[in-house]
């Protein structure tokens, strides 16, 4: 009973995905800044707010789904083994970069900021991927997976709000344009290893490709949140808004669905099950 | 350093689940979930040579274990008799060990908010008996004792038996063993 429940639910899902959205902005806007310049200030400014505020919503989700919510400061005491340990530092020296950067703007700021976007990004794949009991994430493709689409939803989120303020960031269509791309090609890749990887990674490929997951799957994550974005935003500036709202819905369900098929390598007597074992 | 763990000889075992409602019994585990569990194996190969067993499975007192490494709070430890323990105290309830160990070994109490897992019956231990699993098997199939003293009934039925360990390719290195049929 309680073994095929997910150990994690929607609350870690939310959470690997707001973390991903508020360092994406603000790694990827500070990026631009240091290749484009000044007409990138706007951009930044508004992803330091977003970068503070969603990391910070996740963690509150995230301290919400522990057992003992009061002692979660515990988590920072472990840092030469666990992964865990190392990413609540990331994120918290992360959050003060972006309270620091909305204070001083400050160049140097920015670059760390960059750094330990980039870090936090990547760090909810690496939180998934170490795990060797579960072949389907204990890839290093998944940080990268995550990085990618963290860069991508970061920057819808940076141009809806730009767009509700009045700014003009339409360059970031074709920006993101890219990195949905990239995202596709990535997903394929990793399915297609996926399947050719041990029984549990390919039954768990199965279950996104044709299993219990596969309408949030193709429906959520490809169609809504890939493929309709960049047709969207290759199409017209006018939908564009449309198209960042998209990828950050299908940015939430690639977290959601990859969280619910990772089940771990089966002991003999052991059949695979939908959920997670 | 002694290495308190078992031996399970499943030749003996009769997939009765005698050791499962004990270890439940004993260690107050709530509806649905197990520290101890029975899996059924096969039945599997051809007719003459077919195979079917039960499979008894809880916390294999990995030395490597990976659950003690992912803990952020270090709250799991390995004790001077080898046994993997959770000091209650440090547990924050993240459940990532959960998802770290490969054995499917351990459980989150709702009630206390901490996860738990098989210590080999401590309480029992101090008082000098054996866990509830072990002196509840009807058919003697499980053997308690240090698999680091050669001299110990576990480590001669290991040789005698040329016991193995389960998923041994992912190098938690198990102290749990298993004797075939």
């Amino acid at each position: 009973m309680s073994e095929h429940k997910p150990i994690w639910d929607y609350r870690v899902a939310a959470y690997l995905f707001l973390a991903g959205v508020g360092a994406g902005s603000f790694a990827i806007s500070g990026i631009y800044y240091f290749v484009l310049g000044e007409m990138m200030q706007s951009a930044v400014e508004i992803a330091a707010w977003l970068g503070l505020l969603l990391v910070a919503c996740g963690t509150f989700l995230l301290v919400s789904d522990l057992g003992q919510p009061v002692r979660f400061w515990r988590v920072l005491f472990n840092i030469k083994s666990s992964v865990m340990s190392f990413g609540a530092w990331t994120i918290s020296i992360f959050m003060l970069l972006c309270f620091l950067y909305i204070l001083w703007g400050n160049t140097t700021v920015l670059g760390l900021g960059i750094l330990f976007g980039m870090a936090t990004a990547a760090y909810t794949g690496v939180l998934l991927g170490i795990l060797k009991g579960r072949p389907f994430w204990n890839t290093s493709l998944l940080p990268v997976l995550f990085l990618v689409s963290a860069f991508s939803t970061g920057i819808a989120a940076v141009h809806l709000i730009a767009v509700s303020m009045g700014h003009n960031l339409n360059a970031f269509r074709f920006l993101d344009a890219g990195f949905v791309m990239v995202e596709l090609l990535l997903l394929f890749f990793y399915l297609v290893i996926m399947k050719n990887s041990t029984v549990e990674a390919s039954r768990s490929a199965d279950e996104l490709i044709k299993g219990r997951f596969s309408r949030l799957f193709w429906g959520g994550v490809i169609t809504v949140g890939l493929f309709i974005p960049l047709v969207l935003h290759l199409l017209s500036p006018r939908i564009s808004v449309l198209a960042s709202v998209l990828v950050l819905i299908g940015g939430y369900i690639l977290r959601y669905s990859i969280l619910r098929v990772g089940n771990r390598t089966l002991l003999p007597g052991e059949s695979f099950e939908a959920g997670w074992l | 350093m002694s290495q308190l763990a078992l031996v399970v000889d499943l030749k003996k075992c009769i997939s009765c689940h005698a050791c499962t409602v004990a270890c439940k019994m004993h260690n107050g585990i709530a509806l649905g979930d197990y520290l101890v569990k029975v899996l059924n194996v096969g039945p599997k190969g051809n007719f003459p040579n077919i195979s079917k067993y039960g499979l008894p499975k809880s916390c294999m007192q990995c030395k490597k274990p990976p659950c003690e490494s992912v803990c952020p709070a270090g709250a799991t430890e390995i004790n001077s008799q080898g046994v993997v323990i959770i000091n209650e105290t440090k547990c924050v309830g993240c459940k990532y060990c959960m998802a770290a160990c490969p054995y499917g070994a351990r459980i989150f109490n709702e009630s206390k908010g901490i996860v738990q897992k098989c210590d080999l019956c401590a309480s029992r231990r101090d008082e000098g008996l054996e866990p509830a699993c072990v002196q509840t098997c009807l058919a003697g199939a499980r053997v308690f004792g240090d698999v680091e003293d050669p001299n110990s009934d576990a480590s001669r039925l290991i040789n005698l038996r040329q016991g193995t360990t389960l998923l041994p390719h992912l190098g938690t290195e198990p102290s749990v063993y298993y004797c075939h049929p």
